[in-house]
């Protein structure tokens, strides 16, 4: 399949496709939505366009409708800072941007497109903004193909399937979740960035949801609530943070009817490997080319660069994406022990106390694994001696514990499980961390 | 609670956070901090824990750069540099 278009073409078009609180759109429905606004397609044929904040559900209508009939879609989320639409804009070349009012395409002018217009389908490039966790996000131009090499879909057994999406939809992450549906011909539940979790999970169980991709931050608020019992869940992905073995192992005993798996992505190097024997980290012989679709490599201090086979993606400013081999910096520290990798941390977050580094991610895996505590975010706390201090901000299991008491129990299990400056300096009690529309623990340092 | 009975207490509560001992029979003013059993680490960590709960950190207020030596000089630029006083 070369295009969204011919792959929705070949779902029964009985199976709804998508599926809000209030609206549903069936297979059927999405060849109507492209038919009935045909006329303004042509209009905008080889043009390059945005989605600028619109609804998920909105965007996932758009980007069915829109794929092969434009030269490029710039995916443009809400929290991206409008001083930066402008630089995007001329980056991508933009010439409309477009929404749906009543199911009828609209567009507003930016920069009318006077290209020579081919009628043919295009080979529509996907532009998709980097997370930009701890920098300004970076446009990174995707093909169908590079974003669906890894995509496994089976359309009889994809009808069964009903893929809730938690993740931003603007975000490569998202947009895996969108693919892994549509291209099966499952049904995608949309969710809404300002829902609650109790109203996210119960639109899903509502629905139906049996399968569900989120971060292990948004899988750790999941079983911390009630309603997650309700949830019917028989695939479970994680992806975009580091999947520890606490949260791996909770899943297990919640969910034990559910095949579980963790992903590596990022933007850059698309989909680089899951993970399924229910184990951190990843089996070392992924490193000895046992995978078909990428190489990896680790360098002298730690980091792992992917070398993905298709290479269809690349940054929209021409930054160079490649070194001369064609590996990708992923930023991801990792650390080889007894035949597995394990992920440390990015090598950006670190924390310098006093000269020594401290990964928080490794102080958040081994706070977790005090068995203590729900979730915990470490973040660097400025010091005019030390430079930074390790701070950590925790959500206890028992919220009704003296806290005085545990957290003498926190820094005994951290003294004794961790080096002298990774023990977190100041330990705060939280009700709730703070995550990204990408559903991300929100790192920043105070 | 006086400034100087909040800093002896939160400086026991470090000293045991951080895992190490008092190595002076009672923690006066004319003990000397680097010899008291709190490595620099230790310290960064009290006036962290200070700064919770006084809501000041002198050292970050101070025009001149200034080390203590002893407890009895710590305790005194708290006192000194209190805005609440």
């Amino acid at each position: 399949m070369k295009n969204l278009r011919e792959c929705i073409e070949l779902i029964p078009s009985s199976r709804i496709a998508f599926v809000n609180e209030s609206h549903q759109y069936t297979y059927a429905a999405l060849q109507e939505l492209q038919q009935d606004n045909l006329t303004i397609l042509k209009e905008l044929r080889g043009s390059s366009i945005v989605i600028n904040g619109r609804e998920r559900l909105e965007f996932a209508l758009l980007l069915s409708i829109l794929d092969s009939h434009v030269e490029k879609i710039l995916f443009l989320p809400q929290d991206i800072e409008k001083d930066l639409h402008g630089k995007y804009y001329q980056e991508a070349d933009i010439n409309y941007e477009v929404y749906l009012e009543k199911n009828t395409l609209k567009y507003t002018i930016i920069n009318k497109h006077n290209k020579q217009v081919e009628d043919t389908t295009y080979q529509t490039e996907w532009i998709i903004p980097t997370s930009g966790t701890t920098n300004i996000p970076k446009l990174v131009s995707h093909s169908f193909k590079s974003l669906t090499k890894s995509t496994k879909f089976n359309i009889a057994l994809g009808g069964d399937f009903k893929w809730g999406l938690v993740f931003d939809i603007y975000r490569f992450s998202g947009i895996q979740v969108f693919l892994q549906a549509i291209l099966a011909g499952s049904t995608l539940i949309i969710t809404h960035s300002t829902q609650s979790m109790g109203q996210i999970l119960t639109l899903l169980t509502e629905k139906k949801c049996n399968a569900l991709s989120a971060t292990p931050s948004f899988w750790r608020k999941v079983l911390m609530t009630k309603e997650s019992s309700n949830l019917q869940i028989k695939r479970i992905t994680l992806g975009g943070e580091i999947s520890d073995h606490n949260i791996l192992h909770a899943l297990k005993q919640k969910y034990p009817q559910a095949k579980i798996s963790h992903i590596y992505a990022s933007t850059e190097v698309g989909v680089g490997f899951s993970v399924t024997d229910g184990q951190e980290g990843f089996p070392k012989e992924y490193l000895d080319g046992a995978l078909d679709t990428i190489k990896m490599k680790i360098d002298t201090h730690g980091l792992l660069w992917i070398s993905p086979s298709d290479k269809g993606q690349k940054y929209l400013s021409h930054d160079k994406m490649y070194d001369s081999d064609g590996y990708i910096n992923t930023g991801d520290l990792v650390e080889e022990r007894e035949g597995r990798v394990y992920f440390l941390g990015r090598d950006s977050g670190a924390i310098n106390v006093g000269g020594n580094k401290v990964q928080p991610e490794e102080v958040e895996t081994k706070l977790l694994s005090s068995g203590l505590l729900n979730a915990a975010y470490v973040y660097a706390m400025k010091n005019p001696m030390m430079g930074s201090l390790v701070c950590a901000d925790v959500i206890l299991k028992d919220e009704n514990r003296d806290k005085k008491e545990a957290k003498a129990q926190i820094l005994k299990y951290c003294r004794e499980n961790l080096e002298g400056f990774k023990v977190p300096a100041i330990i705060k009690f939280v009700k709730e961390l703070q995550t990204t529309q990408s559903g991300k623990l929100k790192r920043e340092s105070k | 609670m006086s400034i100087q009975e909040i800093i002896k207490e939160k400086y026991l509560e470090v000293l045991e956070q951080t895992g190490n001992e008092l190595l002076v029979p009672e923690l006066k003013d004319e003990v000397v901090l680097l010899e008291s059993g709190l490595d620099s680490l230790g310290f960064a960590i009290l006036v962290a824990t200070l700064d919770e709960a006084l809501e000041f950190d002198p050292f970050t207020m101070m025009d001149e750069p200034f080390y203590p030596s002893t407890f009895g000089e710590f305790v005194e630029i708290y006192e000194k540099m209190n805005p609440n006083k």
